[in-house]
C-alpha cells in the first residue's frame, strides 16, 4: 500500500544527493589537470591558513588542501564504487542462486556468507597487503569482499520471500529453471532494494577507505587520500587545525549524504522492491 | 426516531467522492446489511459512522446515533462513542487482534478503557461476554494467546471485544469473508442470535449478496459511493428496481452446468494412492516431530473435455494436491499420470512434454502476474516448454491468440500488469495458460478473489473456452456455486481424503456424506434466503 504522497523523495534524500552530485563533480574535474598547480610543492607557502588563494590552507610541503581534498574524493570515490561493484556482481547472484535453489545449495552459501562475514575488513586488509602490497587496489578487494555478504543476504532473504508467489509458480510451470527463474523474475523486483544498499554500502565504503588509508592500507603516495591526509596532520594538528579539519569534514560529509541517500532510497524503493 | 440515521452523508478523499448523499437509518433490533463492489463504499461508510475516515477525508452531511451528532464531534466523545455505543468488527481477525494479549485480557480491556471497570470486574465480564460468544472458559481459556486460536475462534474474540459492553448498534465489515463457508455460517448465525437477544441494531456489510440476504431483514445496495436501492430484503430482491440491483441478483444466481454424459476414458490425469506429509511442530524438544498427512491417498482422474470440480475448506489439502498434480511437489507415495507418463519418468524433456497438457491459473489476480514485465512477456512464458524456439513472429502470433481468446487486445501486450484491473489481469493469466494450447487447465481457486459481476464474466468465458477447444478443468474452489455453475462432476475434500465423489448435480442436490450435507447447508444461497424471509421478523 503506498500512501499518497510517498512516491517522492524526502528533503533529506534531495540534499545528500546534491551533496553526492557536488563530490562527483570534483572528483571528475580532478581527473583533468585543474589541480595539477595546486598538488605542486611551493615550500615557499608551506602551511599557510585557509585564504582567498588557499582556500582550505596549505599543508607543510605547501601544497594546496583544497586541491588535495578534491583529488582524495577521487580516491575515496573510486575505491568505495570498486568494493560496491565487486560486493554486487559476486553477492547477488550468490544471494539469487541460494534461494532459486533452496536445499543443500543454500545451506552451503549461507554458511560461507557467514564465514566471509566475521572476517573485519580491517583484518582482510592487512593479510591482502601482506600478500599483494598495500594499494588502492588492496583496499577494493578487501572492503569488496566484506560487501559480498551484506549483498548475498539481503538478495537471498527478500528473493526467499518472492519464491512462494504465484508468479514465481507460474514460472515454474512454463518450464523455466532456478537460473532463468532468479534473473528474470526474481532480480528484477529486487532492484530498487539493491539500489539503496548500494548507496548505504558505499557510504561504509567511503568510511572504510578512510580508515585502511589512515593505517596506510590504502592508497599509497602520492596519490592524495583523506585517510592519509588525516593521518599526516596529526603532529600539526595544534598550530595547523585546517590540515584535519578539511578532510574530516569532507569525510563526514560524504558519508551523511550518502547514508541520507540510501536511506531515502530504500524507504521509497525498498516498500515496492519486493512487492506489486 | 431511528437509532442510526445518516442524512446526506458525503465524504470526499482529496478530489474523490467516495460517498455521495447517503441516506440511511438502522432500528433497534434490525439488520441492516450493506451491499455491493469493492470500492462502491461499503466500508467508507462504516468509518465515517464511527469517525475512523483515514487522514484528508472530508465528511458532510449528518450522522445522527441516538439523537447526538456525530459530523463534527470532537474525538473525545467519539471515542467515548465507539465501543460504549457503537460496536465494531472488522474482516480479518488475525490482524484485529493483539498478538501479544490475551484473549481475556483484550476483551477486558474494552472494559476497562470505556466501561471503568475494576480488573476484577473486567476480566469476569471477559469472561462472560466469551461465554456468550460460543468460546467457553473451561474449552477456550481465557489465558489463549490469538495464534493458539482457529480463525472462526478469533472472529469470536473480536466479537465479544465488540459486544462487551453491550453497544446499541453493532457494525461488522465482511465478518465472514476471511472464513470457511462452515465457520462462516456459525458467526452469522452467532451475530444473528446477538441481534435477537441484545435489541441490538446490526449493519452487516458484505459483498455477498446472498450472506446478506440470509441474515438481513432489510438491504441497501452501493454502487459507486450512492445507495441505487434499498428496502425489505424480500421485495428487493424479488423485483430489484434498480438496474445495477438487477445485474447484481443476475450475477449471483449462476446458471447450473448442463448436463453432459459422463466422459469416456482412458484419463487425461490420472492421480492414485496420492500421499503427501509435512513434518508438524515438535510437541517437546526430545519429541519426535510427527508427520501430518496434507493429502492421504487420493485418487482422481481427468478425461479429456471434462470439467471437475474439487472442493474443500482451507487446510483440506487442496493446494498441496494441486502441486502434486502440477509436478511442482512431489509425493511421498502413489503416482500422478498425465497422458499414461509421470513427471520425472523423462528428464527435463519429458517434464516440459508433460507441462505443455497441464498448465494453471492461481487464485490471486495480483500475486500471479510478475509486476515487472510487460503482458506480452508474460502470456508468452510457457512458450519456454515447446521443444523448439519459435520465431519471433510466430511468438507475437501466439500471444496475440491467446490474448483475444480471453477477450483482450492485441495491444495490451505492451502494457504491464498495474494497468489492469483485478478480472482483467485474471484473463491475463488465463491468457497465459492457454498459449500453449494444453488440454487440462488446473484453475486454483481462479475466480474466488473476484468481485460477483467479474466472477460471472470470467466463468462464461472458462465455459467457453472449455467448449470450443474441448479444454478440461479441474476446478479448485471453496465456493459450491461456482462449482455448480461449471462443472460435470465434483469431489469433496476434507483432512487430506476425498469424502465424496460424483455427478456435480448429485453430489450438491443429494449429498451423501456428513460433511458434505453440512457444506451444502451452510453456503450461502440467494434462493434459500429468499425463501425464508417470506414474513421479515421485526421485533418492536
Amino acid at each position: 500500500m503506498s500512501a499518497p504522497g510517498s512516491t517522492g523523495v524526502s528533503r533529506g534524500t534531495a540534499i545528500g544527493a546534491v551533496v553526492i552530485g557536488l563530490y562527483g563533480l570534483l572528483a571528475l574535474a580532478s581527473l583533468t589537470s585543474l589541480f595539477d598547480s595546486g598538488l605542486a610543492l611551493d615550500v615557499a607557502a608551506r602551511l599557510a591558513p585557509p585564504s582567498a588563494r588557499h582556500w582550505f590552507g596549505t599543508d607543510p610541503l605547501g601544497r594546496d588542501v583544497f586541491a588535495m581534498v578534491a583529488v582524495g574524493a577521487r580516491t575515496s570515490l573510486a575505491v568505495a564504487i570498486g568494493a560496491v561493484l565487486v560486493g554486487v556482481l559476486a553477492g547477488t547472484p550468490l544471494g539469487l542462486i541460494a534461494a532459486a535453489r533452496g536445499g543443500f545449495t543454500d545451506e552451503f552459501l549461507a554458511r560461507g556468507n557467514d564465514l566471509l562475514f566475521a572476517f573485519p575488513a580491517l583484518l582482510l586488509a592487512v593479510l591482502l597487503s601482506a600478500a599483494l602490497g598495500p594499494g588502492a587496489l588492496t583496499a577494493v578487494i578487501a572492503i569488496g569482499i566484506f560487501n559480498v555478504p551484506v549483498f548475498a543476504r539481503l538478495v537471498r532473504g527478500s528473493a526467499r520471500a518472492l519464491m512462494p508467489r504465484d508468479f514465481v509458480l507460474a514460472a515454474r510451470l512454463a518450464g523455466r529453471g532456478p537460473v532463468a527463474i532468479a534473473f528474470e523474475h526474481l532480480l528484477p523486483n529486487l532492484a530498487g532494494l539493491l539500489i539503496a544498499q548500494v548507496a548505504i554500502q558505499l557510504s561504509l565504503g567511503i568510511a572504510a577507505e578512510a580508515g585502511l588509508s589512515y593505517v596506510g592500507l590504502g592508497a599509497q603516495p602520492p596519490v592524495p587520500s583523506w585517510g592519509r591526509m588525516l593521518n599526516d596532520a596529526q603532529t600539526l594538528v595544534g598550530s595547523a587545525p585546517w590540515l584535519a579539519l578539511f578532510p574530516g569534514l569532507a569525510l563526514a560529509l560524504a558519508v551523511l549524504a550518502l547514508g541520507l541517500v540510501g536511506d531515502g532510497l530504500a524507504a521509497v524503493l525498498g516498500g515496492r522492491g519486493g512487492m506489486r | 426516531m431511528a437509532l442510526l440515521s445518516l442524512r446526506g452523508l458525503s465524504v470526499t478523499v482529496g478530489d474523490r467522492r467516495v460517498l455521495d448523499s447517503i441516506e440511511l437509518d438502522a432500528e433497534r433490533g434490525e439488520i441492516l446489511g450493506l451491499c455491493g463492489q469493492s470500492g462502491s463504499g461499503k466500508s467508507m461508510t462504516a468509518l465515517a459512522v464511527t469517525g475512523l475516515l483515514p487522514d484528508g477525508a472530508a465528511m458532510r452531511g449528518s450522522v445522527c446515533f441516538e439523537g447526538a451528532e456525530l459530523v463534527g464531534a470532537g474525538e473525545r466523545e467519539l471515542g467515548r462513542i465507539r465501543g460504549r455505543g457503537i460496536g465494531i468488527v472488522f474482516q480479518e481477525p488475525a490482524t484485529a487482534l493483539n498478538p501479544l494479549m490475551t484473549i481475556g485480557e483484550q476483551v477486558a480491556e474494552t472494559g476497562r478503557v470505556h466501561g471503568t471497570l475494576t480488573r476484577a470486574a473486567a476480566r469476569r465480564l471477559a469472561a462472560a461476554t466469551l461465554e456468550r460468544v460460543g468460546l467457553k472458559p473451561d474449552r477456550v481459556a481465557l489465558g489463549r494467546y490469538p495464534h493458539e486460536l482457529s480463525g472462526g475462534q478469533r472472529q469470536r474474540v473480536a466479537i465479544a471485544m465488540a459486544i462487551a459492553l453491550a453497544p446499541r448498534l453493532l457494525i461488522a465489515d465482511e465478518p465472514t469473508t476471511a472464513l470457511d463457508v462452515t465457520t462462516q455460517a456459525q458467526i452469522l448465525d452467532l451475530l444473528a442470535g446477538l441481534v435477537a437477544t441484545d435489541g441490538m441494531a446490526l449493519v452487516l456489510i458484505s459483498h455477498d449478496l446472498a450472506v446478506a440476504a440470509g441474515l438481513a431483514n432489510r438491504l441497501a445496495i452501493l454502487e459507486g459511493g450512492r445507495i441505487v436501492e434499498q428496502g425489505a430484503t424480500h421485495a428487493l430482491l424479488r423485483s430489484p428496481t434498480h438496474p445495477y440491483t438487477r445485474s447484481l441478483v443476475r450475477d449471483f444466481t449462476l446458471p447450473d452446468a448442463i448436463a453432459r454424459p459422463p466422459a469416456a476414458p482412458p484419463a487425461l490425469l490420472e492421480a492414485t494412492a496420492v500421499v503427501r506429509s509435512y513434518r508438524a511442530a515438535r510437541t517437546g524438544f526430545f519429541a519426535r516431530p510427527a508427520q501430518r498427512r496434507a493429502v492421504d491417498g487420493v485418487d482422481l482422474s481427468v478425461a479429456p473435455g471434462e470439467r471437475v470440480g474439487l472442493v474443500g475448506e482451507s487446510g483440506s489439502g487442496k493446494s498441496t494436491l494441486v502441486r502434486t498434480l502440477l509436478g511442482l511437489d512431489i509425493p511421498d507415495s502413489g503416482t500422478v499420470r498425465i497422458n499414461g507418463e509421470h513427471f520425472g519418468s523423462a528428464g527435463a524433456a519429458g517434464t516440459r512434454r508433460l507441462r505443455r497438457l497441464v498448465q494453471a491459473v492461481f487464485q490471486d489476480p495480483y500475486g500471479s502476474l510478475n509486476p515487472r514485465h510487460r503482458v506480452g512477456r508474460i502470456v508468452a512464458e510457457p512458450l519456454h516448454l515447446l521443444a523448439v524456439a519459435l520465431s519471433a513472429v510466430e511468438r507475437e502470433r501466439r500471444v496475440t491468440a491467446a490474448l483475444t481468446a480471453v477477450g483482450l487486445e492485441p495491444r495490451d501486450a505492451a502494457r504491464r500488469p498495474h494497468e489492469f484491473s483485478g478480472g482483467e489481469r485474471q484473463r491475463i493469466a488465463i491468457a497465459r495458460a492457454l498459449v500453449v494450447e494444453p488440454r487440462l487447465v488446473i484453475l486454483d481457486e481462479a475466480v474466488s478473489a473476484l468481485d460477483a459481476s467479474l466472477r460471472a464474466q470470467i466463468l462464461s468465458l472458462l465455459l467457453e473456452l472449455s467448449r470450443s477447444r474441448g479444454l478440461a478443468y479441474l476446478f479448485v474452489s471453496h465456493d459450491l456455486s461456482v462449482v455448480r455453475a461449471i462443472t460435470d462432476r465434483t469431489l469433496v475434500m476434507r483432512a487430506g481424503v476425498i469424502v465424496e465423489e460424483g455427478p456435480t448435480a448429485d453430489v450438491l442436490d443429494r449429498p451423501r456424506h456428513a460433511y458434505t450435507r453440512e457444506l451444502v447447508a451452510a453456503t450461502p444461497s440467494l434462493e434459500r434466503a429468499l425463501a425464508s424471509h417470506s414474513t421479515p421478523a421485526i421485533p418492536t
